[in-house]
């Protein structure tokens, strides 16, 4: 197992270059620039800019000095949006925040949909499946984008129970957490359902139905197992992708965190912040990939890791 | 032991309500085993499961029909027999691996792959016998021992894909006699395995069985395995059973057309080899038939009443019947002369 993991910690090094690779020279194909603006600026003042941020040099010498600052110095370089400020500065700050609101969504996914999900599978076509599944198909079917709003006018502007936005103290983060979690409850409850209902008809499950074991402990011990194998699988692009933060969450409720990052870097060809955020989501995505790996090795085991 | 009287489990399917046990009836004695044979999609494996209650519902349902165990102490306080088909569910879940066990077709499917066997067989123990901890895994190395599998100790922490599939089924075996139940209902326990294993793990079934009073109901579309193992022999057609009796009786004098077909279509090891004869046409869905006798189609004794009347049930003496018209016939004129 130890040479599993460091198989895959070294495995990580080449396609993070890969990445990396392709993200420095696809931004750069990309019309336009990170200092263009509506008002023409003058050909002296960009050309001061673009010396100053060595976007005067050949393609292939800055290449060579970005890996160079990023390699032997884990630096990635100024940020052209806001000036004084490095990269790794807003990411230091950003991602922290977006990490602690994907955490707290993420538990609150798996508390509501793994459970919504077993009950939809134990009490198949009947009443609380129905229930069960149509609360999560609406979960899944009502974007963020309005469910915030919504969250919003209840729990903030009638009741006056939460704080309409911002991340300062546990009473903040209910309505963003609730907000980034439910969909991805919704969803998890569905592949939890799919999951147990195929696990629920295997012959294991009749064995242990005759050896007189309780439903309960049939469902906790014989069949949970096996049923959450397809949530384990999707835990590794869904949790990554919580935790890098989602534009449309911390836009509505004013969060400082790094998911709006992607596409303000992207729009502004701000290129050392779009470089970051995805080389920290790609860094992410392979880890947790890693980590899903290894929990299914644990949870099922036939599975056998080579080495 | 076991009385079972008037079963009938149906089941509702798109095409209408299927008949897959339409009245079986059968009792299995102390230390007797009954095989229950019968082609492919005869109802034999939904007979078995809805003595336990463990027939999928829906769309599955036992409509009719009694169940009847005999109290564990014979003869004590005098307690009446337990009609599982009217028990609780947790009178049910007491019944179930506790006083009678089932063992299965696959045993590379039977057993969960996720745990170790250890855990599979102890957790048995705890919840009939309340037994945990080191005693428990004590007991079930040692009946993992009494069904010929060596290095129990070691075993106990081996998972099910670990192991071969005649182990598995020995690791069933043991499993299901546990908590020594009364009633053994082993579901075709050898079809999956290959010809030396079946006759490994029959012969370990009767080795078992002999001396300690443990019923079996045997199902198996095997003659071959009737023939070895049986007491008693039920034969099942079509949701139903036509013939049963002692097994020396049914072999030498088969009264149904049906089990004399399957008989003679067995083949002879002796004598020159011939084309095997067949019982043409295929078994009909399970209780499609609405009136009259569900072989007729396919039997070469037809008479024209077949068609028409259910066959009556016949019987001979020492517990046996058959379900035919021409035994019928048979005892008329018998009676008549």
């Amino acid at each position: 197992m130890s040479r599993f993991v460091l198989r895959r910690v070294l495995g990580l090094v080449p396609t993070l270059w890969l990445v990396v690779t392709l993200v420095f020279f696809l931004v750069r194909l990309a019309p336009g620039g990170p200092f263009d603006a509506e008002r023409a600026v003058p050909p002296e003042v960009m050309a001061a800019l673009e010396a100053k941020y060595n976007l005067d040099a050949p393609l292939l010498v800055q290449y060579r000095d970005f890996l160079a600052d990023l390699v032997f110095r884990a630096d990635l370089g100024p940020c052209f949006k806001y000036p004084g400020r490095s990269v790794r500065e807003i990411i230091a700050l950003s991602l922290p925040v977006s990490m602690q609101l994907g955490c707290l969504a993420m538990v609150l996914a798996l508390l509501v949909g793994v459970p919504l999900g077993v009950v939809g599978a134990v009490r198949h076509n009947r009443a609380a499946d129905t229930i069960a599944m149509s609360v999560a198909m609406v979960g899944i079917s009502v974007p963020r984008f309005v469910l915030a709003p919504i969250l919003i006018l209840v729990f903030s502007l009638t009741l006056y129970w939460f704080p309409v936005a911002l991340w300062e103290s546990p009473r903040h983060m209910v309505l963003p957490v609730i907000c980034a979690g439910l969909p991805t409850a919704a969803y998890i409850a569905r592949l939890t359902r799919g999951g147990m209902l195929e696990v629920i008809r295997a012959d294991f499950i009749r064995t242990a139905r005759a050896k007189g074991l309780s439903e309960w402990r049939i469902i906790w011990r014989h069949a949970l197992r096996g049923g959450l194998l397809p949530v384990v699988s999707f835990l590794g692009p869904g949790f990554s992708g919580l935790l890098v933060g989602s534009l449309v969450v911390e836009t509505i409720f004013n969060i400082p965190g790094m998911g709006r990052y992607f596409v303000e870097a992207a729009l502004n060809r701000d290129y050392g912040l779009v470089m970051g955020v995805t080389l920290v989501y790609g860094s992410l995505l392979m880890v947790l990939n890693t980590a899903v790996d290894l929990a299914y090795a644990w949870l099922d085991p036939r599975v056998k890791l080579d080495g | 032991m076991l009385d079972v009287r008037n079963l009938k489990t149906y089941f509702s399917t798109d095409e209408g309500e299927v008949r897959a046990v339409d009245g079986v009836s059968f009792a299995i004695a102390r230390g007797e085993i009954l095989c229950l044979v019968g082609e492919s999609g005869c109802g034999k494996s939904v007979t078995a499961m809805s003595l336990l209650g463990l027939v999928p519902s829906p769309p599955g349902r036992v409509v009719a029909g009694e169940v009847l165990l005999a109290p564990e102490q014979e003869g004590g306080d005098g307690a009446s027999a337990l009609d599982l088909r009217k028990a609780s569910e947790s009178e049910l879940r007491q019944v179930r691996g506790r006083r009678i066990a089932m063992i299965f077709q696959d045993p590379m499917t039977s057993l969960n792959p996720y745990l170790t066997v250890g855990v599979q067989l102890t957790e048995v123990l705890e919840v009939h016998m309340r037994m945990r901890g080191e005693p428990a895994r004590e007991r079930a190395a040692q009946m993992l021992t009494s069904v010929g599998i060596s290095d129990a100790e070691q075993r106990l922490n081996d998972y099910p894909h670990e192991m071969s599939g005649g182990i598995r089924q020995r690791v069933m075996i043991a499993m299901a006699l546990l908590c020594e139940p009364d009633v053994l209902i082993a579901d075709e326990p050898t079809t999956a395995l290959d010809v030396t294993i079946q006759a490994q793990i029959l012969a370990l079934i009767r080795q078992l069985q002999e001396g300690t009073g443990l019923g079996v109901l045997l199902i198996t579309h095997d003659l071959g395995v009737v023939a070895n193992m049986a007491d008693r022999v039920a034969v099942m057609y079509a949701g139903r059973i036509v013939e049963q009796g002692p097994v020396e009786a049914i072999f030498d004098d088969p009264k149904h057309p049906y089990t004399a077909g399957l008989l003679r279509s067995l083949p002879q090891l002796s004598g020159p080899c011939e084309t095997l004869p067949v019982i043409p046409g295929l078994p009909p869905p399970a209780g499609s038939t609405e009136r009259g006798c569900s072989f007729a189609p396919r039997c070469d004794r037809v008479m024209d009443r077949c068609w028409q009347q259910d066959p009556p049930t016949v019987r001979w003496g020492s517990g046996r019947h058959v379900v035919c018209h021409l035994d019928d016939i048979a005892t008329e004129d018998g009676e008549r002369r």
